[in-house]
């Protein structure tokens, strides 16, 4: 157990050192082909949870989330995004209702294998978009990243200490909304340091504030979604590429959820500042 | 997974047809009012194929991303046009010349369509005739006096020679009143009746799925012995050890009667053992059955793999043929492209005002779930199916919408009235507004196909 923990560590502090560097150092399109490569990894899994077994129809999938990211990068951010946003917050309804999934018993489910791309690819061109979009984006990027980390953190301890009600019984019995009100309120504080540091003007942070919030919100939704699908194939993990950790969707769940809505409203933002010519 | 194969074969083909005729449309208007086009492209992004031709070299490109096309023309605001070329760029044109250009994209849908229904009307459309199973007397129809047998002729004086009519008919009805539908039917023993049918209220969109169902009016079906005519390899039946010719007596000790009964049973237990007995050579045969388990439109179904055959018979006297002299199909051609047009229109404003349920936008998955069912009956069904998207295409480019060509129109609108071009920084945030509203369409649309499909 002991082994299991510090597998568990170790796993996460080399993950986390890579990503970060990868992001500070790399150029936008190198960035992408690395991150690339962990979106198939996670379109993989999505497909076998998805009912796809044989190797053959999961590299299939895999081809085809491939072909469509390279479609999706030529569509304008905004419409992206857009479409992402759209998505999360039927998704979130649907979450919020609380319906069990229907059990996919063995079966191949095209409505979730549809559901993949739409839910890995804007959360993609997302990271992607807000990484290249200027010089000191690279930090901006790793600031909108960890709001699922910190949102992560604040569920985690304040669900611990007074967690009750539960928030989504038939899809992930731990979450309360408990937590979700710590989630909230660690990442306000979170978002008001990060309008201290990056808003250029006090009604610029306190969107910003807002536009943190939203994101992390919506992480939690994404983290929830991934669940119902694992509910749906009856797995407690969507793989395990990771030691210790599950799989790699297990990892960016809350993150495909979060970064159309961020960078979205980072758009919408940047409108506003710096009016259409920025667009 | 050929079945979704084949239905993205089916969509792709008819989007490509659509996209290039819409197109066509803005490039034959363009080149008749002689503005210099400089690229025809179908699909979007990176050029697979490209042809340069004509005096003006125009660039004929068949690209990757097949959701759409364009066609570029010489234009002042796009990049520098030479002086002697300006009375050739289409922003330099007047008003009507642009609005023209702009107009024929989807006019030439609409013509497509007419073509389309033409086509159908003089080969002959397939239909089931509108024949009525058992009314459940708890419905509006039982309510209304409808019998069993009863043949639907027409609805307020519409001659509805199918169930696709009758749904129609009936649909279109219901947008325009609440007032009762006068049903004209020819019963059993062949006399001619009028049913006065009340609607239960504007909320009929309301409902998903079948609403003519839910007035009571179902199709009239074949009773048959629960007997199995034929078997389809390597499902659940099949292995099970059900052969073909064994008659199903009991499931689970449960006595089954009809065909329907069996159905019934199946479907409603997916991957659920299922102790079965059947007859076979005159003694009984005990079997064990796993239905598998299917994705439907009604969410997940059981699924076994066996069919009968004694209905088939029984059935063909329920085909019918519906077909129109040239002259006759062209009106009436015409006729169901306005009809089709302004029933789009009409469910388009109720969903907007909420009278109608979000949840009827339909997106490309099911659109192209419903090219492969209409290309896998016929192609008369193929052709009727690609006249409705293409009326669909037509009117919803022609929504106010920046970016889309109604858009355009809007903007000429505006320019009418002002007298002078909508200046670029509003087209700017115009084409973003639009993009948004677009693409947050097409969230809705995907969400609503792919939770139909998740059941």
């Amino acid at each position: 157990m002991v082994n299991m923990l510090k597998l568990r560590v170790m796993t996460a502090l080399v993950l986390a050192a890579a990503i970060v560097s990868a992001i500070l150092w790399l150029e936008t399109r190198w960035l992408g082909l690395v991150l690339g490569a962990v979106i198939l990894l996670g379109a993989w899994e999505w497909g076998g949870l998805s009912g796809l077994h044989k190797p053959a129809a999961r590299t299939a999938y895999v081809a085809g989330m491939a072909l469509l990211a390279a479609g999706a990068s030529l569509l304008p951010g905004t419409a992206l995004f857009t479409l992402g946003c759209v998505w999360w917050l039927l998704v979130s309804l649907r979450i919020l209702r609380g319906r069990p999934p229907a059990q996919l018993g063995g079966g191949i489910s095209t409505g979730w294998l549809l559901a993949g791309p739409i839910t890995l690819l804007p959360a993609y061109i997302a990271i992607l978009y807000l990484h290249g979009s200027n010089a000191s984006s690279a930090l901006f990027l790793l600031y909108a990243m960890c709001i699922v980390w910190v949102a992560d953190i604040g569920a985690y301890f304040t669900g611990r200490r007074w967690g009750k009600h539960p928030l989504a019984p038939a899809i992930s019995p731990g979450k309360t909304w408990e937590g979700v009100a710590g989630a909230l309120v660690l990442v306000t504080v979170y978002g008001l340091l990060g309008g201290w540091w990056f808003g250029p003007s006090p009604g610029a942070a306190t969107l910003l504030v807002v536009l943190v919030v939203a994101a992390g919100g919506v992480s939690v939704v994404g983290d929830l979604f991934e669940s119902l699908l694992k509910r749906a194939a009856q797995r407690k993990d969507s793989g395990n590429l990771l030691p210790g950790h599950g799989g790699v969707l297990d990892r960016i769940d809350s993150l495909t959820a979060a970064m159309p809505v961020f960078t979205l409203g980072a758009l919408g933002l940047q409108w506003i500042e710096g009016g259409a010519a920025a667009a | 997974m050929s079945n979704i194969l084949f239905s993205a074969a089916a969509f792709i083909v008819a989007l490509g047809a659509l996209v290039t005729f819409h197109e066509f449309g803005h490039y034959w208007v363009a080149r008749r009012l002689n503005v210099k086009v400089l690229r025809f492209s179908v699909g979007f992004g990176r050029p697979l194929w490209r042809r340069v031709a004509g005096a003006d070299r125009t660039e004929y490109v068949i690209a990757a991303i097949p959701l759409g096309g364009y066609v570029k023309m010489l234009d002042e605001r796009e990049g520098p046009v030479a002086p002697q070329e300006r009375a050739r760029a289409f922003n330099t044109q007047s008003l009507p010349r642009r609005t023209a250009i702009v107009v024929a994209g989807p006019l030439f849908n609409f013509i497509l369509a007419i073509a389309a229904y033409w086509c159908t009307f003089v080969i002959g459309i397939n239909g089931i005739t509108p024949l009525l199973g058992e009314v459940d007397p708890q419905t509006a129809a039982g309510r209304a006096g409808f019998q069993q047998e009863d043949r639907i002729v027409s609805v307020n004086g519409e001659p509805t020679p199918t169930w696709s009519r009758v749904r129609i008919v009936i649909l279109e009805q219901a947008l325009d009143s609440d007032a009762p539908l006068l049903v004209q039917v020819q019963d059993a023993q062949g006399g001619t009746a009028t049913r006065t049918l009340p609607l239960p209220s504007r909320s009929l969109l309301k409902e998903e799925g079948d609403f003519i169902g839910e007035l009571g009016l179902v199709q009239w079906f074949p009773d048959v012995p629960p007997r199995i005519g034929g078997l389809l390899e390597d499902h659940a039946a099949a292995r099970a050890g059900i052969a073909v010719g064994d008659l199903v007596l009991r499931a689970d000790g449960t006595p089954i009667n009809t065909w329907r009964e069996w159905v019934t049973y199946v479907r409603g237990r997916p991957l659920q053992d299922i102790r079965l007995v059947v007859e076979r050579a005159g003694g009984e045969v005990e079997l064990q059955l796993r239905p598998g388990l299917k994705d439907t439109d009604a969410g997940q179904i059981g699924y076994i793999g066996a069919y009968e055959v004694e209905s088939r018979p029984l059935l063909a006297r329920m085909r019918t043929t519906v077909r129109y002299d040239p002259i006759e199909a062209a009106a009436q051609a015409l006729e169901r492209t306005w009809d089709m047009t302004t029933l789009t229109l009409r469910v388009l404003g109720k969903l907007l005002t909420g009278e109608a349920a979000l949840r009827n936008i339909s997106g490309p998955i099911t659109i192209a779930q419903y090219a492969g069912q209409t290309a896998s009956i016929g192609i008369d069904h193929y052709l009727n199916f690609l006249a409705l998207i293409s009326i669909s295409l037509g009117v919803l480019n022609l929504l106010p919408i920046p970016v889309l060509d109604g858009g355009h129109l809007l903007y000429f609108a505006m320019e009418a009235v002002t007298r002078k071009p909508i200046s670029e920084r509003v087209q700017m945030y115009g084409q973003q507004i639009g993009l948004m509203i677009l693409f947050g369409l097409m969230g809705l649309a995907f969400y609503n196909d792919i939770a139909r499909l998740m059941g």
